[in-house]
């Protein structure tokens, strides 16, 4: 095969779709300028609708579904331009074969849809600080856009035109879409669907079926070239949708928690920087070589049925105990330029769920709810923060931990797990998790008509309510902190501002944060906690500290504000 | 521009039908000893007749003396040949019979033939 | 006399060849070799199996049973450096529309190693074509140059055309046969025409193979082909009757009052009159005349198929 045969062919099919490349490239940078800044959250499917009218979302969204449309029909329409299916084409007799002009299509491709956005990427990487780690784009890329590409160029090359793989291809995708969507919204109509499937592996497995049946039915009816052709392809993509398989990709934490007694297992997760995440962390290929300098803990919050914000139900969180996997949307942008993707959360209940046992085990369940004895039951009606204390992780680990992740650090708690990929030449480093003392603030069990909102810019964190905690009557309670701390607040006496999502908050307080720290919120209570991660050798410790009681300065305030009006009232009388 | 005329029909084989009209101009005196000859690749072209019946007409005209090939001059028309009592029949053969069968449809008789004949005989001296 | 050595070797070689569409035979047991060196006519009717024979020549369709091969290589396993000496024109070849035919020439250059820049220049000229024109805006007869063009620059050994003048205005025609002929002068070319219209390929072809319902009827030189056949009319005496048995070479027998006419397919200028004499009773004049490959075309084979069944039927199936 000679190298210029594919570099002629590739030059051909760039000059071909310049002018659809051109715009691709626009919307790169689009998506870079997205990435690389402060930009409203994508908030995955289950706040999809809640911020639909958010314009920058809107905007990330409709960058990413024309990128793909944008995508398919070049691709489709190299395929199609070289009549590979046909035996009237021109280059057919051509010294230019079947595998050569294969190979150029998807050298063009690979070009255009993977090194492109890979380069764009590792600007975003370079900029967000992520130094060499930057290069696990690279794996992630590969593995992340072919198993979109190939799908592609297979469609093109056994459909006769450009509109007919785009049909297909436009189908599938819509398909698919659909029945998330439709199990996303049973799961919000409190429908449980037992046993879940998992979209990833329903997936792959009607890719392989279809190969299959495209191989028989090509066979059965047609050229016997056309059959060799798919079974090639078929072979190539045996491997994709093999290797999660075979290396126990899915099932980890389930056998975990079939194992729950003996379960030790805590799931953690390592950031160095923010961009570590766009660069491997969630993906298939991961970043494991190192130590990292922040452990996420393994935080629990925010589940289910939580909360009534003014007066609307908020069944948003629904889906995180519900078996169906959220919709495969791989990537969350949000404020502090996390990346994060929607995984299966069931199994990540799972792994909280045996971290708990673990504990139980351990007999310092106490160390969770305010003293009170929580049961699986009750944790799965409430919603919690839990931290974990040091666990040895003494198994020899055939699994690297799974690990959810709560953070409050847009507006939104976010989940996180990672799943364990193949393990291509990656040492595993199994980090030692500390524990969280936890103490709960004291009863406010009845604000939840007033569910405070978390914003983290940079390491500004700021705190909006729904209505003017210190002032309004519509508030319940009153929002109270315990304990002392260090930490200095700015409080606003509940000015009205625009919070997160654009909506109508009224900002309560700001501070700042250290870059190690990340924050919970525990909504119910009203209590913000601020985790403080820290290395310590091969160990990793945490720490969670509470705020500091603003009771006090609150209480200043208002009697602050009671004092003026009575003044004012007083000037007032007096004036009369 | 071929230096000899040649109208080619479709039933003979035109490697024949190109020796006879080469002959033929060279007994006519349309080519002379010396004048140069086409080669096989002009011929071919502007008979649009395949290079090899091309080819195999000069063959068999080099091969019957009406045409030599000279180092460096290409081919041409050669001096020595002189078409034999035979090859004269045989070239005027067709030509006399279709003469005949016209002149007797025109209502000429032997004398008038004749005379004619001598005519355009004295006139091509 | 090396060219001689080489001819011995085949440029297109088929054995046994057959192609089953369905419940049809489009080509059936199809032998054919064509030497190197030799511009050869496939002729025959539309739908005769001449274009299925032609692709599974050139390895784009594979054969049901039987072997061919191209330049000694069998036409189901063919690779670049066999594609790099073949040429293949067809009608309904589709180009790639999009490009410009300078783009496609730029596109093509880096596949041929024997690219004659000078042949191109020259054809180009010829042809009087447009390079910065799209290949979807050129008229039929400019794609069916670029056709020519695109396969005759790089001196392939083997030129295989599927009915390359159908439907061609005879200006283009002349000038697509122009290059043909260029391509043919130089080396030991091997061409493979086919066409449904005789006339088209008549003085170009040596060789001619005529095909119908994907058998092979006919394979011989053209030459040969002219001097062998001959239309033969007798004038016999009155009253004569034709003897009950007649040399198998003579076909489509007709008898007309005291004409009797003939296609005499074993011509022998020396022997054929005193056979005729033999074997007809009272022969007054007997004329030959030489046909053109369209009338022996129609004799043997158009001629044949009618008359199967009839009075000499089964001589002329022999």
């Amino acid at each position: 095969m000679d190298p210029k045969f594919i570099i002629s062919n590739v030059l051909k099919d760039l000059y071909a779709a310049r002018f659809a490349l051109a715009i691709y490239l626009v919307m790169l940078s689009i998506r870079f300028v997205f990435v690389s800044n402060p930009f409203p959250a994508f908030v995955g499917p289950n706040h999809f609708l809640e911020n639909i009218g958010n314009l920058g979302l809107f905007f990330a969204v409709s960058t990413y579904v024309s990128m793909f449309m944008l995508m398919l029909a070049v691709v489709a329409g190299w395929m199609e331009s070289d009549n590979l299916n046909d035996d009237e084409a021109f280059w057919v007799t051509r010294p230019a074969r079947e595998k050569h002009l294969l190979t150029a299509k998807i050298a063009s491709a690979t070009l255009a849809f993977v090194i492109a956005p890979t380069y764009f990427d590792i600007l975003t990487g370079l900029i967000g600080g992520a130094g060499l780690d930057v290069l696990w784009v690279i794996p992630n890329n590969i593995w992340g856009y072919g198993l979109i590409l190939l799908p592609v160029l297979f469609v093109a090359s056994i459909t006769p035109d450009v509109a007919r793989t785009m049909i297909i291809m436009v189908a599938t995708v819509g398909l698919t879409a659909l029945w998330i969507v439709f199990s996303w919204l049973l799961m919000t109509e409190g429908l449980r669907l037992q046993p879940s499937p998992n979209w990833e592996f329903t997936i792959k497995l009607i890719l392989a079926i279809g190969f299959a049946a495209a191989f028989v039915f090509q066979s059965l009816f047609r050229e016997r070239r056309k059959a060799v052709k798919i079974a090639f392809l078929g072979v190539f993509f045996a491997p994709l949708i093999a290797i999660p398989r075979l290396t126990n990709h899915q099932d980890v934490i389930l056998n975990e928690a079939n194992d729950l007694e003996s379960a030790t297992l805590v799931p953690a997760q390592y950031v160095r920087s923010s961009y570590r995440n766009v660069l491997g962390i969630h993906r298939i290929f991961r970043i494991e070589d190192s130590i990292p300098d922040r452990v996420l803990v393994p935080l629990k919050t925010d589940s289910v049925l939580t909360s009534d914000r003014g007066g609307r139900q908020e069944r948003s969180t629904n889906w995180r105990h519900a078996l169906w996997s959220p919709a495969p949307f791989l990537t969350i942008l949000e404020n502090s330029g996390y990346i994060m993707a929607n995984a299966p959360t069931d199994q990540a209940d799972q792994t909280f769920r045996s971290a708990l046992l673990a504990f139980n085990k351990d007999n310092e369940m106490k160390a969770f709810h305010d003293g009170a004895s929580l049961t699986l039951s009750s944790y799965f009606s409430e919603y919690q923060l839990v931290s974990v204390k040091e666990l040895p992780l003494e198994r020899k680990n055939k699994l690297f931990a799974n690990k959810i992740l709560s953070v409050v650090s847009g507006n939104r708690f976010y989940n996180d797990r990672i799943d364990e990929g193949p393990k291509i030449g990656l040492r595993r480093q199994l980090a030692k998790v500390g524990v969280v003392e936890t103490r709960f603030a004291s009863s406010f069990n009845s604000v939840r008509s007033d569910v405070p909102e978390v914003e983290r810019i940079g390491n500004t964190i700021r705190v909006y309510f729904l209505y003017d905690p210190i002032n309004s009557l519509m508030s319940v309670g009153r929002p109270q902190f315990d304990s002392s701390g260090e930490r200095k607040f700015h409080v606003d006496a509940g000015s009205p501002f625009f919070g997160p999502n654009m909506k109508r908050r009224h900002k309560l307080l700001t501070f700042e944060m250290d870059h190690d720290e990340n924050v919970a919120i525990d909504r119910k209570r009203l209590k913000l906690i601020v985790i403080d991660v820290k290395k310590s050798g091969n160990r990793v410790l945490q720490h969670a500290m509470e705020l500091g009681d603003l009771s006090e300065q609150i209480s200043a305030i208002r009697s602050h504000q009671l004092s003026s009006e009575q003044n004012d009232r007083r000037e007032a009388s007096s004036a009369e | 521009m071929l230096t000899f005329s040649i109208q080619l029909n479709r039933t003979q084989p035109a490697s024949e039908q190109v020796v006879r009209a080469v002959k033929r101009a060279v007994v006519s005196g349309q080519l002379r000893s010396g004048d140069p000859f086409p080669s096989v690749r002009e011929l071919s072209r502007s008979l649009k007749i395949n290079p090899k019946t091309a080819h195999k007409s000069v063959a068999a005209l080099v091969d019957e003396g009406v045409l030599e090939t000279r180092p460096n001059l290409g081919t041409q028309v050669s001096s020595g040949w002189e078409a034999n009592q035979k090859e004269k029949a045989v070239l005027l053969n067709k030509d006399i019979q279709r003469l005949v069968v016209d002149a007797k449809l025109c209502g000429l008789d032997w004398k008038e033939f004749l005379k004619e004949l001598e005519t355009e005989w004295k006139e091509i001296e | 006399m090396t060219k001689l050595a080489e001819t011995d070797q085949l440029a297109i070689e088929a054995r046994a060849l057959n192609k089953r569409y369905k419940d049809q035979d489009a080509v059936s047991d199809l032998d054919l070799s064509i030497n190197r060196g030799s511009i050869y006519a496939l002729l025959g009717p539309n739908g005769a199996g001449k274009t299925t024979t032609l692709k599974m020549l050139m390895g784009i369709i594979a054969p049901t049973s039987g072997q061919c091969s191209v330049l000694g290589q069998s036409s189901t396993r063919m690779d670049s450096s066999v594609y790099q000496k073949i040429g293949y024109v067809s009608e309904n070849q589709k180009l790639p529309d999009w490009m410009t035919l300078e783009q496609l020439l730029r596109f093509l250059r880096p596949y041929y190693p024997n690219w004659d820049k000078d042949f191109l220049n020259k054809l180009l000229t010829e042809y009087d074509l447009p390079l910065d024109k799209k290949l979807k805006a050129m008229s039929r007869g400019m794609r069916m140059k670029t056709k020519f063009l695109i396969s005759l620059i790089y001196y392939p050994d083997v030129l295989v055309l599927d009915e390359p003048f159908s439907g061609l205005d005879p200006v283009i025609r002349e000038e697509c046969i122009d290059g043909l002929l260029d391509w043919s002068q130089v080396g030991n070319r091997t061409a493979l025409i086919s066409s449904h219209d005789i006339e088209d390929v008549e003085r170009l072809a040596d060789s001619v193979g005529i095909i119908e319902a994907g058998k092979l009827e006919l394979d011989e030189e053209v030459d040969s082909l002219k001097e062998r056949v001959r239309r033969v009319s007798v004038v016999i005496s009155e009253n004569a009757t034709l003897p009950p048995s007649l040399p198998s070479g003579w076909k489509n027998t007709r008898t007309n009052l005291r004409n009797i006419e003939f296609f005499d397919t074993h011509f022998d200028p020396d022997k054929s009159e005193q056979l005729i004499h033999a074997i007809l009773p009272g022969v007054e004049r007997v004329t030959f005349e030489p046909m053109s490959l369209r009338e022996i075309y129609v004799a043997l084979v158009k001629q044949n198929k009618k008359e199967i069944g009839g009075k000499y039927g089964s001589q002329i199936h022999n």
